[in-house]
């Protein structure tokens, strides 16, 4: 991130915070909005009427928003390690459960 | 806004713009082509310059022709797509012995099969270029167009976020010797004013292939697979070929009634028949969507030989909101201001993307040089080739529609493959000029476009008569005088840019800032 670059941080160790922070802001992002598009598309179905097709593509639509909120976040908050937490956490989580109630 | 988040906003947007910046331009150039890839389709294939029909085609007459291409190319499908106001041919696609699809178009009275085209047209090959940069293996291209898409909208909130006084400067554009004032004002406001178009065409767009970009929506069914998906939300209905030859098909008319009727209605715009000759024949119907914004997903399926209901189709409520936004981006239905206020705001998106390279090269500029940094450099040649040089590439394309004959091959490469192959190798020739010739790279390219922009109108008229006089009287031929129009009006933007900044690189032109600018720098 563009702070104040201390005198600590070396070049080599900037580029590799920047490398983890492009892949939590596209990868990590995309697998935590893709888990959270799998969640969707098992509980709707099972909450509302709607059928598991119906249920498959209105949780498709919605992942572009949720991708778009998910990877401004991971982008920009400053607390890296918190950001990885959060999406390592939040993925697996929604990803176990979808299987479970799928 | 907290400082605190427009700090990594700023450097989202500045990265992932420079980064993307080249995809975009050509996703938007394409996808602005594409607004009128119709009334491209007339004027790069001359043979369908025709008069519209005004009654009912009958579907029978083009059955004729396209049975004898089935049985002359043993297709194991063929297609009618029905001709209406943009399109006064009827488009017959069959499926080759080798599994390629192959288009002809046929007189939309008669039926006969006019000369094969040659192109891939503006449909053929601008339209899926926007959404997959005609990258099949792996769906690689699809990916890298919603990277590109999403990494668009993101762009657009890290816009909206770092802009100190959106309301402001809502209007402010300073024409100052300054390129990088003028690249930052430009940006702005066609950042501004497109914002909600551009939000919406890149969603509407990214949500038509949803079920690409999100194959976790389908982990309710088996093995995630999306067939019994396309079933059931789409009505696709599909059986095996016999392999054994069936009795003649009955009358394709009279099943078009009865699809109508199924549907309660509307008017079929799609006859494709499976396995033609076969004993499992089957016949599928689609009702058009010209005079609606949905493109609905109604389909009928009847049996070839006894003309029998197989299976026929209405969407869920969900599926019609997917449709719907569909076809707010694939604008297919009539209206044609609107269509050119798609084709304007498309533009608007190209000046957007271009101002943001410009603005980012001329606030570094300077220092790069004093560091001898190459980055600017690098990004410079980037900027001029999928800018201007897409632009050349796409004249290039034109100007090569008309200049090889019909029937052309060489080295076994057919006459559609040449034109795109024109444009391939003069796109990266574009690239290649700029990073060999930096400092006069703006202004050859502007020449470049200039000159190819007057010579496809001018080859229009040499080689099939329709000059503008001729084009702009005669109401069919609007498509093909519009472009020649738009290519001229092109031309002359070129060249004014081009002398414009020939004078500045001179140094002709040392006019003082004007007062105004001085006085809106004085209120910042």
């Amino acid at each position: 991130m563009p702070t104040e670059a201390t005198a600590v941080g070396t070049a080599s160790r900037r580029i590799v915070e920047i490398v983890l922070r492009i892949l939590l802001g596209t990868v990590g992002a995309y697998a935590l909005s893709s888990s959270l598009v799998a969640l969707l598309a098992v509980v709707l179905p099972r909450v509302t009427a709607m059928s598991r097709s119906d249920a498959a593509m209105l949780s498709a639509m919605t992942g572009f928003l949720l991708l778009l909120v998910i990877a401004l976040w991971a982008f920009t908050d400053r607390r890296f390690v918190r950001v990885l937490m959060v999406i390592v956490a939040v993925t697996s989580g929604c990803a176990i459960l979808a299987r479970l109630v799928a | 806004m907290a400082a605190s988040i427009r700090t990594p906003m700023n450097v989202l947007h500045t990265w992932a713009g420079v980064v993307l910046g080249g995809v975009m331009f050509a996703v938007f150039w394409m996808g602005t082509l594409s607004v009128f890839d119709r009334e491209i389709d007339r004027w790069m294939m001359p043979m369908t310059r025709l008069a519209p029909i005004h009654s009912a085609p009958s579907i029978d007459v083009f059955e004729r022709a396209a049975s004898q291409l089935a049985l002359e190319h043993r297709a194991s499908q063929w297609t009618v797509l029905l001709p209406n106001e943009r399109m006064p041919v009827a488009q017959i696609i069959y499926r080759d012995g080798n599994g390629v699809f192959r288009p002809r178009f046929s007189n939309a009275q008669t039926g006969h099969l006019l000369e094969s085209a040659g192109t891939l047209g503006g449909s053929g090959f601008f339209f899926p270029f926007h959404y997959n940069l005609h990258i099949k293996f792996w769906d690689l291209g699809y990916w890298i167009v919603g990277i590109a898409a999403m990494g668009f909208l993101a762009l657009l909130v890290s816009g909206v976020i770092i802009h100190h006084r959106i309301f402001a400067n809502f209007f402010v554009l300073r024409f100052s010797r300054k390129t990088q004032r003028t690249a930052l004002d430009l940006h702005n406001v066609s950042g501004v004013l497109g914002l909600p178009f551009h939000f919406v065409i890149t969603l509407s767009g990214l949500i038509i292939f949803a079920s690409i970009y999100w194959p976790s929506a389908f982990v309710a069914y088996e093995g995630g697979k999306q067939a019994p998906f396309f079933r059931e939300s789409f009505g696709v209905y599909s059986r095996a070929a016999a392999g054994v030859p069936g009795s003649p098909p009955v009358s394709v008319d009279s099943l078009t009634r009865e699809a109508v009727r199924l549907w309660g209605q509307g008017r079929v715009y799609f006859v494709r028949i499976w396995y033609p000759g076969d004993a499992a024949s089957y016949i599928e119907m689609r009702r058009s969507f010209e005079d609606d914004v949905t493109m609905n997903a109604d389909v009928a399926y009847f049996d070839a030989a006894t003309g029998s209901v197989l299976h026929y189709h209405s969407a869920s409520r969900i599926i019609t909101a997917q449709r719907f936004i569909a076809g707010m981006h694939f604008i297919q239905f009539r209206h044609w201001t609107l269509r050119w206020g798609y084709f304007v705001l498309g533009l608007l998106g190209c000046v957007l993307i271009a101002t943001g390279f410009l603005f980012w090269l001329e606030s570094r500029r300077k220092k790069h040089q004093q560091l001898g940094w190459t980055g600017v450099r690098v990004v410079e040649g980037l900027t001029v080739g999928s800018t201007a040089g897409i632009v050349i590439a796409t004249l290039a394309f034109f100007v090569a529609n008309r200049l090889l004959p019909l029937g052309t091959a060489w080295f076994g490469v057919e006459r559609a493959a040449l034109e795109a192959s024109v444009f391939y190798l003069v796109w990266i020739g574009t690239f290649g000029h700029a990073w060999s010739r930096p400092q006069p790279a703006w202004i050859e390219q502007c020449w470049g476009i200039a000159t190819l922009a007057v010579a496809a109108p001018l080859l229009n008229w040499i080689t099939t008569g329709d000059h503008l006089a001729r084009s702009l009287v005669h109401p069919h031929l609007w498509p093909v005088g519009g472009m020649d129009l738009m290519l001229l009006i092109g031309a002359l933007a070129a060249a004014l840019a081009a002398w414009k900044l020939q004078r500045r690189a001179t140094g002709a032109s040392v006019r003082p800032v004007s007062e105004y600018t001085i006085e809106l720098r004085r209120a910042e």
